[in-house]
């Protein structure tokens, strides 16, 4: 199939759009996902989706309602960041420690209320996602998703990239540290949320962390950093899907081997430039 | 307050690290182009009074009472140990330590840009403006974070062990620089260091704290 052609399908442009508005944003969290050493958090909070989603089922199910499933999965992402975010201040134990035992827990517990609601082919869904699922409601919540991460790295960038490399300076200069931390969690959360149709719990992290990691290696500035992960957030998806249309493959894991390429490429480059400045 | 009041004193200050009580009733005044230096044992405090009297440690008793031209002084806190494969250059450093609106995504804004080299070119350091702080040697980069200290103009500079992690060059250069922004630049500062020798010659008056009683609150 002519690549121009897979554009007569509505579930196509949903997917593209879908992409293109989920792509960046993810990206962009993602370059401090990496620089704070969360992504460990944010694959968790993937993870943890599954038992916003049974919950929600049973909520519906004893109640009667019909809540769309992602408020269910946003409420109980943020509930998780913030509880971790409170309880690594709390505990002596390390925030990787807390967040395995909560990502394996709540996992347990998701899988448990699946079992239990009999629902058990939901979870290759929620596991795997489908892009094409996406409806005009879903690009409503992403393209309100992009908006408000654009908005809070655009006011909040410089202060949230000093708590990053010494929160003690950045105390100093008037900003709270474990605030932002919790603001930029909740975003996290609330992208997860967003994000889980598309991808799925599997392969959503994978959006979050390896543009900015292919641009991290990429990059001697921030500026660089921004731009390069950004770029590779906006390229992504509609490389991934078209090959996915014409090649006749997953969507999702296509989108993700596109960025385990990028990343291969930058990584090559880091380790040929020294070499090429030898030789010159 | 008149010209010759202190620009910042301490008046029966209690600190407390944790659950440790680490200054008892300590009253300390500063003046106008002093070059105060503070020294003493490991854990007797040296720190938290520094954090305290630049309003980020809050005490438990007593108060600090700031001169104006001293509410926002310009601290360089320990260094701490810093992501070297964090992609920021020094030029970058200095734009996420300006008190600005104007957003930043990455590089200098184009209207702080004089402010920032300025700053570098006063430092003497403005040829590492593009290297990523990643690359920079111990000393290179404390100068950059004094540099970013001084963004705002301070009349008062404090720094917490400003010579830890250097060597014996490195720190004989940072001694000339603090000599030079005190002299030149008309600086006031407080320099906490548990290394006497680094204040001998350096500093204008000397403080040295005690070991604290090891009073468990």
């Amino acid at each position: 199939m002519h690549f121009i052609e897979l554009f007569r399908y509505d579930f196509i442009r949903y997917a593209l759009v879908s992409g293109l508005l989920l792509g960046p944003t993810c990206a962009l969290l993602g370059v401090f996902v990496n620089l704070r050493g969360m992504a460990f958090f944010s694959d968790a909070l993937a993870h943890s989706a599954l038992t916003g989603v049974a919950l929600g089922f049973m909520i519906d199910a004893w109640t009667g309602w019909k809540i769309d499933p992602t408020i269910y999965v946003l409420i109980f992402s943020c509930l998780l960041a913030l509880g971790m975010g409170w309880l690594s201040q709390r505990t002596p134990l390390s925030r990787d420690t807390i967040t395995a035992f909560t990502f394996t827990g709540s996992v347990a517990l998701g899988v448990i209320l699946i079992s239990l609601l009999g629902k058990h082919r939901m979870l290759e869904g929620l596991l795997f996602g489908s892009i094409y699922a996406n409806g005009p409601a879903d690009i409503v919540h992403q393209a309100i998703l992009a908006a408000a991460v654009l908005v809070f790295f655009l006011t909040q960038l410089r202060p949230l990239t000093l708590a990053t490399l010494d929160p003690e300076l950045a105390r100093s200069r008037g900003i709270r540290p474990a605030l932002l931390h919790y603001a930029f969690s909740l975003l996290v959360a609330a992208t997860v949320a967003v994000g889980l149709k598309m991808l799925g719990a599997l392969l959503l992290s994978a959006l979050i962390v390896m543009p900015a990691a292919a641009a991290r290696i990429a990059s001697s500035s921030f500026r660089n950093l921004i731009l390069v992960a950004l770029l590779l957030g906006i390229a992504a998806p509609p490389v991934g899907i078209a090959a996915s249309a014409t090649l006749n493959l997953p969507t999702g894991p296509c989108i993700v081997l596109v960025h385990v390429a990028a990343l291969a490429v930058c990584q090559l480059i880091h380790l040929i430039r020294p070499l090429r400045s030898l030789t010159t | 307050m008149t010209t010759d009041s202190p620009l910042l004193e301490s008046r029966s200050l209690t600190l407390r690290h944790g659950t440790r009580q680490v200054l008892t009733a300590f009253s300390c005044a500063i003046h106008r182009g002093e070059l105060l230096g503070i020294s003493g044992p490991n854990g007797c405090g040296k720190t938290t009074l520094l954090k305290a009297l630049v309003g980020i440690h809050r005490p438990v008793g007593g108060s600090i009472v700031r001169h104006r031209l001293a509410r926002k002084p310009g601290y360089v806190p320990q260094h701490a140990p810093i992501d070297r494969n964090f992609p920021l250059t020094a030029s970058e450093f200095l734009a996420i330590n300006c008190h600005s609106r104007i957003p930043w995504i990455g590089g200098i804004p184009r209207k702080l840009r004089h402010g920032i080299c300025g700053k570098l070119d006063c430092l003497g350091i403005s040829h590492l403006a593009a290297r990523p702080l990643g690359t920079l040697s111990g000393g290179e980069l404390q100068r950059v974070r004094i540099a970013a200290s001084l963004l705002d103009d301070p009349v008062l500079l404090l720094l917490d062990e400003p010579s830890n992690h250097l060597d014996p060059a490195a720190a004989a250069s940072l001694k000339q620089l603090m000599i030079h922004l005190h002299q030149e630049h008309l600086l006031t500062l407080i320099v906490v260091s548990h290394d006497e020798s680094f204040l001998d010659g350096l500093s204008t008056r000397r403080l040295t704290l005690d070991a604290p009683l090891l009073a468990v609150a």
